[in-house]
């Protein structure tokens, strides 16, 4: 480790730990109010589930367009437990922690499971299959009426938690602050520890080139798979979160709009920095508030900024502030391009 | 009741559907195979073939006051997605010709969200239809019961379009061009292939077909903004069953998914949203490159 190494370490240590500081006592300093912590509750959800997304996207190279389905396999579990109707298990799961980890062990199950069908093909199939897998997912607990409650849901009333003497009340928006705060900081520490471990760099290798991988002896699926299923895990682990936090666990938590969530979210923050996804949340609850004020259909401003982030700034905001865009297209080519009648994309550029 | 005449009508049916089905996913697979550019915004040019439809035919509609209005529709409203797809193609998808696949997905995508709720902004979230036109309009004698003679024509429309693309595409100096730009556009390209030219107009001809799907669609499903969704993650189970890229395996994959779930529809109704996926399953795990694919790293 060179000394440049280690004192960006550092730094990156100053930093986090300011930003726990910070959020720790945030809810103490009066600025926001009740709707608001809310918001900055979903925007911590949103940031777990988009984190989890992007271990897949940024760090393996695999764009799923069906997340959504753990995130909502998690929010199911759940939901179902509290509400007693998994009758076969012991009714400890009725309570909150069991019924959580409950949760995320179904939906690291789901996930194993699909995803063992989703690493079978490359890059353009895994999109295809990860979206049209969810979807089965989401029809399936749609027409379950009797058992999901079909286009209804299932109200989720979390029983307050007694902790060793100490009574957590779930449904008080303070205390959920910081259970949420508390998951999240954990699943970001053990994520950066993931990705920063031999089995990361070995991730990173198959995103940089799968055959290559395969040629010197990685057998990629299977590490493939594994990623899967973490990221499924995590995703479920969100769902969870986000099921108390809406009081109601619908189909929409398995749709492919949900799946659609983490995705512009990581575009937004940037998929090439690991918090590229924490800043995209927190953009895109910002965005949501701002622009479902002028339609309901709020999601069309969205796509507006998808094209020419995807086109020009793929590196998201954090690219644009490193003054690093990372873009496949420069906006002057581009535009020089539509007045002139240059062909394909690849230009010589000299510099 | 399971008789032999009622599963003869679901599979009539089913077929039916599948060309409308057919007519969303060769394009999609036609797009793939001579541009490498999935377009998720595919089924969103289905939507807006309906949308069309509907606005032209509709009462203050354009052609409304003419007569035969629905059939001059079912040649304006594709042609209207053609040219939405034209602008498309030159201004969004151009430009990442060469990239990831990753990359077209992604901004492709951005493109359904504008037009998917630009069309809910517009257009609103009700429920539209379209009648079919009098000379159609009408019930024959099938196997003993009534049957609307829409879904014949449907048959006979997406028949015909399929075969006409098949002789194009291997009779004709035309088709010859875009095989050829297909399957190695730098030495197309040098054989005084005008590429770009060609990538265009497939484009345009993929557009128009989703176009003409969703137009012909418009009196025969109620008309509403989730169409392109439904139907590009139809198109997408499609392609995975026919191979991507594969002609046959759009037509073949698409005539399966419509009778399989005409059939499921009538007798394993709990089953039905399910076996659509269950097949891509059992495909992928016993035929990798899907039905008709070739067997290509992708």
């Amino acid at each position: 480790m060179t000394a440049v190494d280690r004192l960006r370490d550092s730094r990156t240590a100053v930093l986090s730990l300011g930003a726990v500081l910070a959020m720790l006592v945030l809810p103490f300093t009066g600025i926001l109010s009740t709707f608001h912590l809310g918001l900055v509750i979903s925007a911590m959800v949103l940031a777990l589930f988009a984190m989890s997304f992007n271990l897949l996207f940024g760090y393996t190279g695999m764009l799923s367009f069906g997340h959504a389905a753990y995130f909502g396999t998690g929010a199911y579990t759940l939901a179902l437990a509290l509400d007693g109707q998994l009758g076969f298990l012991p009714s400890a799961f009725e309570s909150f922690f069991p019924a959580l980890l409950l949760a995320v062990v179904v939906a690291a199950l789901v996930a194993l499971v699909l995803g063992y069908l989703c690493v079978q093909r490359g890059d353009i199939y895994f999109a295809i299959l990860t979206l049209a897998l969810s979807m089965m997912l989401y029809e399936t607990i749609y027409t379950w009426n009797d058992f999901t409650g079909g286009s209804d849901g299932i109200t989720v009333l979390a029983e307050p938690i007694e902790l060793g003497g100490l009574t957590l009340n779930l449904i008080d928006t303070g205390t959920f602050y910081y259970l949420t705060l508390a998951i999240l900081v954990v699943s970001i520490v053990f994520i950066w520890r993931l990705i920063n471990s031999p089995y990361g760099e070995l991730l990173l290798s198959i995103r940089e080139n799968p055959e290559r991988a395969t040629m010197i002896g990685v057998p990629v699926k299977r590490y493939q798979l594994s990623a899967f299923v973490i990221a499924g895990t995590f995703a479920g682990l969100a769902g969870t979160l986000f099921a108390v936090r809406t009081f109601i666990v619908t189909p929409h938590t398995l749709h492919w709009s949900m799946s659609a969530e983490p995705v512009m979210m990581t575009l937004l923050g940037g998929p090439s920095a690991f918090v590229g996804p924490i800043i995209g949340a927190v953009m895109f609850v910002g965005l949501e508030q701002f622009l479902s004020n002028i339609t309901e259909y709020w999601q069309f401003g969205l796509g507006l900024l998808i094209v020419p982030i995807v086109l020009f700034f793929p590196d998201g905001l954090v690219g644009i502030l490193r003054g690093d865009s990372g873009g496949i297209v420069d906006v002057r080519d581009y535009l020089s391009g539509l007045v002139g009648d240059e062909p394909t994309g690849k230009e010589d550029t000299h510099e | 009741m399971v008789t032999l005449d009622s599963i003869a009508l679901a599979i009539v049916s089913g077929i039916a559907n599948g060309m409308l089905l057919f007519l969303a996913a060769v394009g999609l697979t036609l797009i793939f195979g001579v541009l490498d550019v999935l377009n998720f915004a595919h089924g969103s040019l289905y939507m807006l073939g309906a949308y069309f439809t509907y606005f032209l035919v509709s009462d203050g509609g354009l052609l409304a006051s003419l007569p035969g209005s629905f059939w001059l529709a079912l040649v304006v409203a594709p042609l209207l997605v053609a040219l939405v797809g034209v602008v498309m193609e030159r201004f969004i998808i151009r430009p990442v010709y060469d990239q990831d696949h990753e990359f077209q997905l992604l901004l492709t995508f951005g493109l359904v969200l504008v037009i998917d709720n630009g069309a809910r902004i517009l257009w609103g979230t009700d429920f539209r239809s379209v009648s079919p036109p009098g000379l159609i309009d009408f019930q024959i004698n099938l196997l003993g019961s009534g049957y609307p003679f829409y879904n014949v024509f449907l048959i006979i429309v997406g028949a015909l379009a399929a075969l006409t693309m098949w002789l194009v595409f291997e009779r004709t100096r035309v088709g010859k061009i875009v095989r050829a730009s297909s399957q190695d556009r730098g030495m197309a390209n040098a054989l005084g292939v005008n590429v770009p030219l060609v990538f265009t107009g497939t484009f345009l001809l993929g557009s128009l077909l989703a176009g003409l799907g969703g137009a012909l669609a418009a009196p025969y499903q109620s008309i509403q903004p989730t169409m392109g969704e439904s139907i590009i993650i139809e198109s997408f189970i499609i392609v995975v069953i026919g191979g991507l890229g594969s002609f046959g395996g759009a037509f073949a994959g698409a005539l399966l998914i419509g009778v399989v779930n005409s059939l499921a529809f009538l007798y394993l109704p709990s089953l039905q949203p399910v076996i659509p996926f269950l097949l891509v399953a059992v495909v992928l795990l016993t035929r990798p490159a899907g039905l008709f694919g070739k067997e290509v790293a992708a």
